[in-house]
């Protein structure tokens, strides 16, 4: 982000794809938002083979995933995307072993994640996912108001929050090479995050203590990774 | 592209009436002040419906048959500039 000037939304391209159908979706989608930059910043639609997969058929159950196919033949490769709204409404993924990381076992070329809120940090990886030459995953966190419950105007901030809190950290890994891309080196209290939706209302303050210290193990654990591999460059 | 609404009113094809524009009502709609907007182009950019658009001399408006009054524009607008203002129907 800090590549760009206050003007840069003037920069981006004026076509506007509207998928799904904006009058079939809720006010305030992130879903929505997300898929208008997705197809923003890779082209029309029609020429992408597009695929939805929902989520009873995916493998955890979250989200749906949408893997396109890059335009020309000889690179085959797909782009596979989870629309990620959380449909479980839990923090469930603190404690299993997250999507990306997965796929990066799996050998994946190009692994990202990526948030509404910050959406040039979300071009950037989708032009990045572009250019690798070999599979590619990118997992977007998408606010639901109406399943989180919180107001429909509040779902870019509640991105925010998601981030600055360290609950879903924003990175990418490009041949197992680890980069934190939005770096929060003063992190906001998790209450902050957690508190503002209606679906952890029922948490207590010694769950709040036990999620807070799972976040910062998993952050740590982040950081020393992108550490370790950056050695190796 | 709106098709014609037919006399009376009467989808004479079968299936839902998605083609035709508004799908929402919204309880409110975005107004800009045009003092304080600077025209950095963020409330364009946070739009999930793609509803605003660049008018005359760089400000920025709002297409009432898509919006469906989230508030996400004036959530976001640094300088606070926009304010939901009530429709009347």
């Amino acid at each position: 982000m800090d590549r760009y000037s206050l003007y840069a939304p003037l920069i981006l391209g004026k076509r506007e794809f509207c998928i799904p159908d904006p009058n079939e979706v809720c006010p305030g989608c992130g879903a929505a938002l997300a898929l208008r930059h997705v197809y923003k910043a890779l082209g029309l639609p029609q020429e992408l083979k597009a695929k939805w997969k929902f989520p009873a058929q995916n493998r955890n159950g979250r989200g749906a995933l949408l893997s396109l196919k890059k335009g020309r033949s000889e690179d085959k490769y797909p782009i596979e995307i989870l629309i990620d709204n959380e449909a479980d409404l839990s923090l469930a993924f603190l404690f299993q072993k997250s999507e990306p990381e997965t796929k990066v076992a799996e050998g994946y070329a190009y692994v990202a994640t990526a948030c509404t809120s910050y959406l040039f940090d979300l071009i950037d990886k989708l032009k990045a996912a572009q250019r690798a030459k070999g599979p590619v995953f990118i997992h977007i966190l998408t606010p639901c108001p109406v399943g989180w419950g919180f107001g429909p105007d509040l779902t870019v901030k509640i991105g925010f929050w998601a981030v600055e809190t360290r609950i879903f950290p924003l990175y990418d890994v490009s041949r197992g090479a680890y980069r934190i891309t939005i770096k929060t080196l003063s992190p906001r209290p998790i209450v902050h995050y957690l508190k503002a939706q209606e679906r952890f209302k029922d948490l207590s303050d010694r769950e709040i203590e036990s999620l807070r210290d799972r976040v910062e193990e998993a952050y740590r654990r982040l950081e020393e990774l992108s550490q370790r591999t950056e050695v190796n460059l | 592209m709106v098709p014609e609404i037919p006399v009376g009113c009467i989808l004479l094809k079968e299936g839902r009436a998605k083609p035709f524009i508004r799908g929402m009502k919204p309880k409110a709609l975005p107004e800009w002040d045009r003092d304080r907007c600077i025209k950095c182009g963020i409330c364009y950019l946070f739009c999930p419906d793609g509803a605003i658009t660049k008018v005359d001399e760089g400000y920025f408006d709002v297409t009432r048959e898509y919006c469906k009054g989230c508030g996400i524009c004036q959530q976001e607008c640094w300088f606070g500039a926009i304010s939901m203002a009530e429709e009347e129907f």
